[in-house]
């Protein structure tokens, strides 16, 4: 009878430091999401004002570094120069 | 398998180079023409170094002997509609051909089913680079089509001697004799159309094949259309082109398993 009391005591309390512990874990999980996503969106608004910067700066970027735009004409005009 | 992705990786690679590095390519020579790919561009460095690798590690390499490919006409083609106008073209010798360039504006081409390709430059070969076993035929012309993707699709006629041909006269006597010479005010009206045989333009009779350029940088994706008919032109003619350059020729290269079809 002593021993059935002790089990049952014994299972109760490992219960409740197990529950205790998932709990912990899950709310430091969930500081730890925060705490990224608020670098993420500080990383992205930086990346952001960067590339807008960039665009402010340098208008015709895009179409410079076109390589299709820069090939067209090169094919046509080296026929122009050579045999071919 | 492994050689097969090499070589494919390396011909990829050569192509993209020759297509971005045109602006002053080495110099080359026809009687060199085993040794293409080993010329060096000394302003660069491996692999940059041999632009021209491509007319030694390519598979699709033009021109070819005819008589050596396997024919089939079984298939159904693009019907072939040479649609050139008049224009008033630069004649230019290039230190290689006689060439001749339409106008930046020009508005003829050539037309492969519901394609059009704009006709960019025609030029001449003393004498053909594709041959009948082993047999040229006393010249060639090459009309030279390329599109804004970069896509090269080149009309062939093969030239015979025997009658004198005027619109051939007209290229050869607004040619400049000075090597790297361009005559811009000519001020001739051509139809490059006139240098084509008597046959439907609309609708032309030819065989067609893969190949590649025939001068450095031998780049591949060319399409080839070789027109079954010839045109002439007198022996006179013939030794005047000579007078502006002669064995302008590249030798056949391989088929490597390449077949031609014909629409006849």
């Amino acid at each position: 009878m002593f021993t059935k009391l002790f089990l049952a005591a014994l299972l109760s309390v490992s219960m409740s430091s197990y529950a205790e512990s998932v709990e912990r874990s899950e709310s430091s999980a969930d500081s730890i999401q925060q705490s990224q996503s608020s670098a993420d969106a500080k990383q992205h608004s930086r990346l952001k004002s960067i590339i807008s910067d960039k665009q402010q700066n340098s208008p015709p970027l895009q179409q410079d570094t076109d390589p299709d735009a820069n090939q067209k004409p090169s094919m046509i005009d080296y026929c122009r120069k050579n045999t071919c | 398998m492994r050689s097969k992705i090499l070589g494919n990786v390396s011909a990829l690679f050569f192509s993209f180079y020759a297509i971005n590095a045109v602006s002053s390519p080495p110099h080359w020579h026809y009687d060199e023409q085993s040794t293409w790919w080993a010329v060096e561009d000394t302003s660069q460095s491996i692999p940059l170094l041999y632009p021209y690798a491509e007319c030694g590690v390519g598979k699709r390499q033009s021109p070819v002997d005819l008589a050596a490919a396997e024919f089939n006409n079984s298939k159904p083609l693009n019907r072939l509609a040479a649609l050139y106008d008049t224009d008033t073209p630069t004649f230019y010798n290039n230190g290689h051909s006689v060439q001749v360039n339409t106008s930046l504006d020009y508005s003829g081409g050539l037309r492969i089913g519901e394609e059009s390709i704009p006709l960019i430059q025609f030029h001449l070969h003393e004498p053909s680079e594709h041959v009948i076993n082993g047999q040229h035929f006393p010249a060639e012309l090459h009309f030279v089509h390329i599109n804004e993707d970069g896509r090269i699709a080149v009309l062939a006629v093969a030239i015979e001697t025997g009658n004198e041909n005027p619109a051939f006269q007209t290229i050869l006597d607004n040619t400049p004799v000075q090597e790297g010479e361009q005559n811009t005010n000519s001020g001739v009206q051509f139809n490059p159309a006139a240098l084509l045989p008597q046959q439907d333009h609309d609708n032309l009779e030819y065989f067609t094949l893969a190949g590649s350029l025939t001068t450095p940088p031998c780049s591949e994706g060319v399409q080839w259309y070789l027109l079954s008919d010839v045109i002439t032109i007198s022996t006179a003619q013939l030794e005047q082109l000579k007078s502006f350059y002669t064995n302008n020729a590249r030798v056949a290269q391989d088929l490597n398993g390449r077949a031609i079809l014909s629409n006849q």
